[in-house]
């Protein structure tokens, strides 16, 4: 049992590990000087957040709506609602285009000059939003399921609206589990790079995301490409702590 | 005044019920798996049964032959369930204000002084910026009553409100419970499977089993008469 697990986990351990050990810091500094680093990490902030603020403003309501409903029409629409997350992410910036591209399945009603959001920034955002909202709304789900159905109960009979209760007893019990999953989704729209490539393009400034600059740096300036990723690393793992604090303190409380 | 009449069926199971209380409490005992719960659910609203008429103060909230069914949150239904489900993350005050600001037109001084009146007719008043969990179970017990006739209910329902509670304390919050539900003048159905709730606080016995009430009457009509072996062996115990 010890020597197999722990391989794995020594195989877990080991990229990362050595990513951070072959930087050193002044070198990290340096590299973030880099002309492509800037734009690329504001537009990555830009992204990430406003997608993280839709998932979560559109994913709490519609994880609400899923984990009140029983029926089985709607366990088919919460798998509908999964599906991103085992969809290559090149299938689904391909899917985005066919949905949203200048020749797309919604381009004669969208843009009727002939014009397509694709290769913009907004695309971006639809990218990240498309493969990380999922998770959140997993989570949300989950988080939601465990609320006592004996509080709900109380809370109608005590007169409050369907909106009140979502306000002020639902979301407070998820918040951890929310939070959580909120983490979880930024993650993975930090590091979203098929969809993104193949919806959105690969162009400076406007849709060059940090892993996109990672992989063009990667070609012509190899520490430029560490100090990118040694960053979107630490982030990672910052969020990593977060997710598991609040999924933690979510299940303790449930 | 509460009356009902009523048939629910789930699966294999069926609810066949006539009832009818005015002010004071109503017992329901009965075993386990008997419908208690269901026949306390479908007075609130939670359940619907596929026919019969319920009537809580004189007005009808659930009528199948006229297609009248009144939701939850329209019935005026206080419900207490066994846990008492106290929200966990409001303090006691803000668990009470909850029932008073689902209603529209209430002003916040209004409010306030309803909390506080609300709190020192149970004697909780001291209790009011207290988290749930650091409350005893007969405090959670009063809050949960405090939250419920917050809310100006027409009548109440209490399902085993005794049984999250210790035997060391259950006497005097039956007897606390007893005196005041007394007090209160509202019709009150309650459901318990411990004879010593229903001898306390039940001056009028239903007892239920299989989804049918076998017998119905005081206490000491059950010990003189028992109508079946549960009945005798549940006011022996």
């Amino acid at each position: 049992m010890l020597v197999p697990g722990g391989a794995l986990l020594v195989f877990l351990a080991l990229p990362p590990l050595s990513l951070l050990l072959s930087t050193d810091v002044s070198q990290l500094f340096a590299a973030l000087s880099h002309p492509l680093v800037g734009p690329a990490l504001r537009l990555s902030a830009f992204t990430t957040l406003v997608s993280l603020a839709l998932v979560v403003l559109l994913g709490t309501p519609l994880a609400w709506l899923l984990a009140q409903a029983r029926s089985k029409p709607v366990r088919a629409l919460e798998t509908l609602a999964q599906l991103p997350i085992v969809m290559p992410p090149a299938v689904a910036g391909i899917a985005l285009l066919f949905a949203f591209g200048r020749r797309g399945l919604l381009s004669g009603v969208v843009y009727p000059r002939g014009q397509s959001v694709a290769f913009t920034t907004l695309a971006v955002i639809m990218a990240e939003t498309f493969v990380s909202a999922p998770f959140f709304v997993q989570a949300a789900l989950s988080a939601f399921r465990r609320i006592d159905p004996g509080l709900l109960l109380v809370a109608r009979s005590l007169g409050a609206s369907p909106l009140r209760i979502f306000v002020r007893v639902a979301v407070p019990l998820a918040l951890p589990g929310l939070a959580g999953g909120a983490a979880l989704s930024w993650a993975r729209s930090l590091g979203e790079f098929g969809a993104t490539l193949m919806f959105a393009g690969n162009l400076a400034g406007k849709t060059q995301t940090l892993p996109l600059a990672i992989y063009t740096a990667l070609e012509s300036d190899l520490p430029a490409a560490q100090a990118l990723s040694v960053l979107l690393m630490g982030f990672a793992f910052v969020l990593l702590v977060v997710m598991r604090a609040a999924l933690r303190r979510s299940g303790a409380e449930s | 005044m509460i009356r009902a009449r009523l048939e629910l069926t789930r699966g294999p199971f069926a609810l066949r019920v006539e009832l009818a209380t005015s002010t004071g409490p109503l017992v329901i005992i009965g075993p386990n798996g008997a419908g208690k719960t269901t026949l306390l659910l479908a007075l609130l609203g939670a359940r619907r049964p596929n026919v019969g008429r319920i009537e809580i103060a004189d007005a009808c909230v659930f009528d199948s032959a006229l297609g009248v069914d009144v939701c939850v949150e329209q019935r005026g239904v206080g419900y207490l369930p066994a846990d008492y489900a106290l929200f966990p993350h409001l303090s006691v005050a803000e668990n009470v204000a909850f029932a008073i600001a689902s209603q529209p037109g209430v002003s916040s001084e209004q409010r306030a002084a309803r909390i506080q009146e609300q709190l020192q007719a149970l004697q909780i008043g001291e209790l009011r910026e207290r988290r749930i969990h650091e409350l005893s179970g007969g405090q959670k017990q009063r809050v949960a009553l405090a939250r419920a006739l917050a809310a100006k209910p027409r009548a109440l329902l209490l399902d085993e409100p005794l049984a999250a509670l210790d035997l060391g304390s259950r006497r005097a919050v039956r007897e606390f419970l007893r005196d005041h539900v007394a007090a209160l003048q509202l019709p009150c159905v309650i459901v318990t499977h411990d004879p010593a709730d229903a001898r306390v606080l039940g001056a009028t016995i239903a007892v239920l089993e299989a989804g049918r009430i076998a017998q119905r009457g005081t206490w000491s009509e059950l010990v003189s008469a028992p109508a079946s072996d549960f009945i005798a062996d549940f006011v022996r115990s």
